[in-house]
């Protein structure tokens, strides 16, 4: 049940993502436009990058089949796989990728 | 040259132009792994094997730890056992690694767990390899 304050939430986030929106994925056929990063970062001596692609979580919850974990994803020409799902409470979901 | 430094320029050579790792080897690394996988040289401990028990020589026991790195969308812990697999033979093909008159044994003392980590944008493992080089000097001069 929408609790006090989603619809603000959401409202927000739509123009967060209006204003900072850097790409357009492809998810399911369904295009969803998101901040995507891509921030250096070395796990176990190794060198590499953190994907993030971050969107209105209302957006994504329209995409049919739905968003779930191993899920493809094509931001920039550059095919991921989503790892993690990471709904702020915000109006905006985090996903985590991994590239293919 | 001491002879600890002759047998980690040897198993360097060893552990070149395997399937798995290719030329991606490299001794001491200091900077993070940019291409994988990718093997790490690294020497340990040299301690006296025996004591000193005899007024011409020493035997000692040189650790030396290679570490297999791996960077994959794939299953990590496969792609670490095939570099294990891999430098298993190279390194005991022949145990004294071509150095007769220095070395007089290579002994796996076994593996590390594998590790993993999500963190990045794929899965990267690691594992240590661990050998232990028997070898022996003189009594005056670790290089003779």
């Amino acid at each position: 049940m929408p609790k006090k304050g989603d619809a603000l939430d959401e409202l927000t986030a739509v123009n967060a993502i209006d204003h900072l929106s850097n790409a357009t994925a492809t998810i399911n056929a369904a295009s969803v436009a998101g901040i995507f990063s891509k921030d250096y970062i070395e796990a176990l001596d190794v060198a590499g990058f953190l994907p993030l692609f971050t969107c209105v979580t209302s957006q994504l919850e329209l995409i049919t089949p739905q968003v779930s974990r191993g899920t493809s994803i094509l931001i920039n020409a550059a095919q991921f796989t989503i790892q993690n799902i990471q709904d702020g409470g915000d109006g905006m979901t985090v996903l985590v990728l991994e590239a293919v | 040259m001491h002879h600890a430094e002759t047998i980690m320029q040897t198993l360097f050579a060893q552990l070149q132009n395997l399937t798995a790792t290719g030329t991606n080897v490299e001794r001491g690394r200091g900077q993070p792994v940019t291409v994988t996988p990718a093997l790490t040289l690294e020497q340990g401990a040299d301690q006296l094997s025996d004591g000193v028990n005899n007024t011409a020589f020493i035997d000692r026991l040189l650790n030396v730890r290679v570490i297999a790195h791996v960077k994959t969308g794939a299953q990590f812990d496969t792609e670490l056992n095939q570099i294990r697999q891999e430098v298993f033979i190279a390194l005991m093909a022949d145990r004294t690694q071509g150095l007769s008159s220095i070395v007089l044994d290579t002994i796996p003392t076994g593996d590390d767990d594998p590790e993993l980590s999500v963190e990045i944008d794929q899965k990267v493992g690691r594992q240590v390899m661990n050998f232990d080089i028997k070898y022996r000097h003189s009594l005056t001069n670790p290089g003779a």
